[in-house]
């Protein structure tokens, strides 16, 4: 802090700025240390439990009927035959060169898989985000806005329905009502029928068909993406409005709020300004985390809707326990989680001076 | 000191009669409580209360299959004409065993480990602990619940072995905190200085100090297990058919939407009901606790 | 009426709403203020005396309620302003100093974000010439270096800087009234003198009316023109600080008085038995009565009228009722 006290002294902005990006790069810099570790140790243990674990995935891969010599090639094939440490070890190495493994489930490499699979589902989860950020904000504020009021008593009771009700348990109630009652979104897939897929140059085929110039696609894939997106989101949506709402009910009572009351600034900015930022700060990790915490809702929701995204592919692979796809799932779902943890530390310590400059 | 002591002792800490008092006063705290009692009597007396117990299991009626909702069949009946109230009445019985074993494997564990590693911050097992309990944190629990539930053979009691592996390390972390912050009190200073042993102090002086943040977070994980547990058996890695399992129940009846929509809604709405029960439940005492 | 009168606070009663019920806080407070006067509020602490301060802003939390009384700042009524009458009275006439500069201060932002910002709604300025008053505020406020507190957040201030802050804050313009909510009770020791010292001085220079809270009883004998004692959401005794502190009437005012340490005594105060009333179900009649070694059978009853006991030292106790 005296450093950064020292710093500021010097009178130029730009010096100033520079600072600040480099505390925060070099905060980045810290967590990003701190969690590499954390995902090798996932990775042990996620692999040494496929390797394991009773069943043999190369007969099942093999099929019941299969002959030994088939069974003990592909035994061969995913180094099932080498003891467990040389396993990891080829496997980390392989790491490195980008390659996740051979599927027995899609009978191709884990990672043209995972290249092939993920857009769609970060391409649905960003949506879903949208959904989560923009109905958390809307119902959250309101709800602080009119503390123990009629508005903020109705959000609780919803909040608590949204909470409770299962992501699977939104999916089926709104295919069933929105897209079999009443015929007003698609009820699967990403496409309508005959519409041609974008070529592939993103993999996110919203993105995709935008430089295909085929903006009926476009609005065709988002017209897909509606219901599953929204069953997502609902349930991190209440959460957050939740943690909103006990944020500004809590700045509410704060001193300083009295202090810029008391000096004669207006309401609208006292909420808009003096309010708000300090009650979204710890929101801003919450939801950042619960963003992150839809991909493993998106395991559900991707099989209610069939759509073709990462995570129900980690379901086929676990189903059909293809131990390299699983691992693979894992691993991929936890640098996401990572990155998502690191970027909310960014957003938070940026939001919040007192962070990160204090630990600099 | 005696066991029992210590426990009435622990007991003495919570100030039961006014966390009721603060608890019994909010409308949805008592609602809370009468879904979660009334699931918890459903389940006890499952044999007793469903029309027809002996279609919990494998049994198979197809003269009576999907059938609509009617007085006989309240909920209706499913593909092998099996009543589907029956089975969503024994269901909140694999529900709440899930929430009991996870929460009675788990706590302890959580616990004494979080208890140790507070403690023993500095030392290379209180790092060591944390570390681990980071790696099970660093997924979502159910993507790794799921995994772990894939590569064993999926089945009910490996669920709940598969979530109780994901759970400890909330209480890890949380006694984690209590204790680091705890530790440098007058009051554990005071034991050590009296001699007190490593053990007395985690458990005797430290301990009591969370009981009331611990007994919150589970009224507040029940909830969450069950969700869990019942995700598991949606994506067909928990509970294997026929187990009249409610997630399984919804996921079966999915196939059947929106023609013969009462097979999997019933299901599902159940388990909103038990999970918003025990919600409200964990927020009353919550509140309760700290208000 | 006297047209010297600054600040006047009739029989204000104000409760809290809470989940356990209703809190009522003051019953009947009342205070005069007069142009350019320093008057001083002394109680304990949970005696009103902030929910007082800040019903005259009317800043009050939103689950508080002004139930009963009148406010008049130069003869017109705080309580039946307009929005825009009273934001041009928090402006430009009365401001205020908190008792906790930590808490009082947005962390988020930077000092000279808020002053800015607060100059701005105040008076029609441009950016440079706010600032230049923000500064001459700073600087006036004796803190060193304004340039560098103006760009500062207040984790990066000391205690005794944020208070400075506050200060400078409350002396923006030409303010007729200063109330000073124990300004220097969460302050280190050591700079609790600096602070106060400042503060009469600035006090004293701009000759503007100034009530000064605070439970350091001897920084209130030195430095106001006349004190309100206040127990419970009551005044219940009043009148030039000289002869209050010399002449205490009432038993609460002469316990308090002697809780203060003496440098010469050899013995503790035994303090005053029991606490501040619950004000969920507070005590009938004088509210005084249950810690009290004089208590009547009246006190019970009905708060008692104020009487003058010399000139312009007024108490309300039963026990002088009777001359």
């Amino acid at each position: 802090m005296f450093k950064y006290i020292l710093v500021i002294n010097v009178k130029s902005k730009i010096v100033r700025c520079v600072f600040k990006m480099r505390a925060i790069w070099k905060y980045v810099g810290k967590r990003v240390l701190y969690v590499i570790p954390t995902l090798i140790g996932l990775s042990i243990f996620i692999f040494i439990l496929s390797r394991v674990l009773p069943g043999d995935p190369a007969l099942m891969a093999a099929g019941p009927n299969a002959p030994k010599w088939v069974v003990e090639q592909i035994r061969h094939q995913l180094r099932l035959d080498k003891p467990l440490w040389e396993q990891y070890y080829y496997w980390l190495v392989d790491l490195f060169h980008g390659d996740l493994g051979y599927s027995i489930y899609t009978k191709r490499s884990v990672t043209v898989d995972v290249v092939e699979y993920l857009p769609a589902s970060l391409q649905l989860i960003f949506l879903a985000a949208l959904f989560e950020i923009g109905g958390a904000l809307a119902l959250g504020i309101i709800s602080g806005r009119y503390a123990y009021k009629l508005p903020d008593n109705m959000v609780r009771v919803l909040a608590y329905i949204g909470i409770s009700v299962p992501s699977f348990v939104w999916g089926l109630l709104f295919q069933l009502i929105f897209a079999s009652l009443i015929p007003l979104f698609p009820s699967h897939g990403m496409y309508s029928y005959g519409t041609i897929s974008p070529p592939r140059v993103t993999g996110f085929s919203l993105i995709d068909s935008l430089i295909a110039g085929q903006f009926d696609t476009f609005v065709d894939i988002l017209w897909h993406m509606v219901l599953p997106a929204f069953a997502l989101s609902l349930g991190a949506m209440a959460q957050d409005a939740r943690i909103i709402r006990a944020g500004m009910v809590d700045t509410l009572q704060k001193d300083h709020v009295s202090l810029v009351r008391a000096y004669g600034i207006p309401e609208r900015t006292i909420f808009s300004k003096y309010i708000l930022k300090p009650s979204l700060v710890p929101a801003v990790t919450v939801m950042g985390m619960d963003i992150a915490s839809l991909l493993g809702n998106a395991f559900m929701v991707e099989m209610i809707f069939q759509w073709p995204g990462f995570s129900r592919y980690g379901i086929n692979v676990m189903l059909n326990k293809d131990i390299n796809g699983i691992v693979a799932v894992v691993l991929v779902i936890g640098i996401i989680f990572a990155i998502a943890n690191i970027l909310v530390d960014v957003v938070v310590a940026y939001l919040d001076p007192r962070i990160g400059r204090r630990s600099a | 000191m005696s066991r029992a002591t210590i426990l009435s002792e622990w007991w003495k800490t919570l100030e039961l009669k006014k966390k009721w008092y603060n608890f019994s006063r909010s409308p949805l705290s008592l609602i809370g409580l009468i879904i979660s009692l009334s699931t918890i009597i459903l389940a006890i007396f499952a044999p007793w209360i469903a029309p027809y117990p002996e279609h919990a299991g494998f049994y198979t009626d197809f003269e009576h299959a999907n059938l609509p909702p009617s007085w006989q069949h309240l909920f209706g009946t499913d593909e092998f004409g099996r009543d589907v109230l029956s089975r969503t009445i024994f269901g909140f019985r694999y529900s709440l065993m899930m929430a009991a074993v996870v929460l009675t494997l788990v706590v302890p564990a959580g616990v004494i480990l979080g208890l140790i590693a507070g403690y023993y911050r500095e030392r290379w097992i209180g790092k060591l602990i944390m570390r681990i309990s980071d790696i099970f944190i660093a997924v979502p629990p159910l993507v790794l619940a799921l995994s772990v539930c894939s590569l064993l053979t999926p089945s009910a009691f490996h669920a709940m072995m598969a979530v109780s592996l994901m759970w400890w390390p909330w209480y890890t972390r949380l006694l984690y905190n209590v204790t680091s912050s705890i530790k440098e009190e007058y009051f554990v200073y005071a034991a050590k200085v009296t001699g007190a042993s490593s053990a007395h102090i985690m458990f005797k002086e430290i301990f009591p100090n969370a009981m009331g943040a611990v007994l919150t977070k589970i009224t507040l994980d029940v909830g969450w297990v069950i969700l869990l547990g019942a995700s598991l058996s949606f994506v067909g890695l928990g509970a294997q058919p026929p187990t009249p399992d409610l997630g399984t129940m919804v996921s079966d009846g999915a196939k059947f939407l929106p023609d013969y929509w009462w097979i999997s809604m019933f299901p599902a709405l159940a388990i909103s009901y038990i999970i918003l029960g025990f919600n409200l439940l964990g927020d009353g005492i919550k509140d309760a606790f700290e208000g | 009426m006297d047209k010297d009168i600054l600040l006047e606070v009739k029989n204000l009663h104000v409760g809290y709403k809470t989940h356990i019920g209703i809190s009522h806080v003051l019953k009947g407070v009342h205070l005069t203020v007069h142009k350019g006067e320093r008057i001083g509020v002394i109680g304990e602490s949970g005696s009103g005396k902030t929910t007082t301060m800040k019903s005259i802003l009317r800043i009050l939390p939103s689950n508080g309620m002004i139930k009963e009384g009148e406010i008049f700042y130069q003869g017109e009524n705080i309580l039946e302003m307009k929005y825009e009458e009273l934001l041009e009275l928090r402006r430009k006439k009365i401001s205020m100093i908190f008792q906790d500069p930590t808490s009082a201060l947005n962390p988020l932002f930077k000092i000279g974000q808020l002053m800015l910002d607060i100059i701005k709604h105040s008076y029609n300025l441009e950016e440079s010439e706010a600032k230049e008053m923000a500064l001459k505020a700073l600087r006036d406020a004796a803190l060193p270096d304004p340039e560098r507190v103006f760009d500062s957040y207040p984790f990066q201030l000391s205690g005794g800087m944020r208070q400075r802050v506050c200060i400078a804050l409350a002396l923006i313009g030409d303010r007729e009234l200063i109330i000073a909510d124990e300004p220097t009770t969460n302050l280190d020791v050591t700079i609790k003198a600096q602070v106060l010292n400042l503060l009469t001085k600035l006090v004293r220079e701009r000759n503007v009316g100034w009530i000064f809270v605070s439970q350091a009883l001897g920084a209130v004998r030195e430095n106001v023109d006349r004190v309100y004692v206040m127990y419970a959401g009551n005044i219940i005794e009043w009148g030039p600080t000289e002869k209050v502190f010399s002449n205490p009437m009432h038993p609460y005012t002469q316990k308090l008085l002697e809780c203060v340490p003496k440098l010469t005594g050899t013995e503790f105060s035994k303090g005053i038995r029991g606490r501040i009333p619950n004000y969920f179900n507070p005590p009938s009649g004088c509210r005084f009565h249950p810690r009290c070694d004089f208590v009547m059978d009246e006190c019970k009853k009905t708060f008692p009228e104020p009487v003058e006991v010399e000139t312009g030292h007024f108490v309300a106790c039963n026990l002088y009722r009777r001359r």
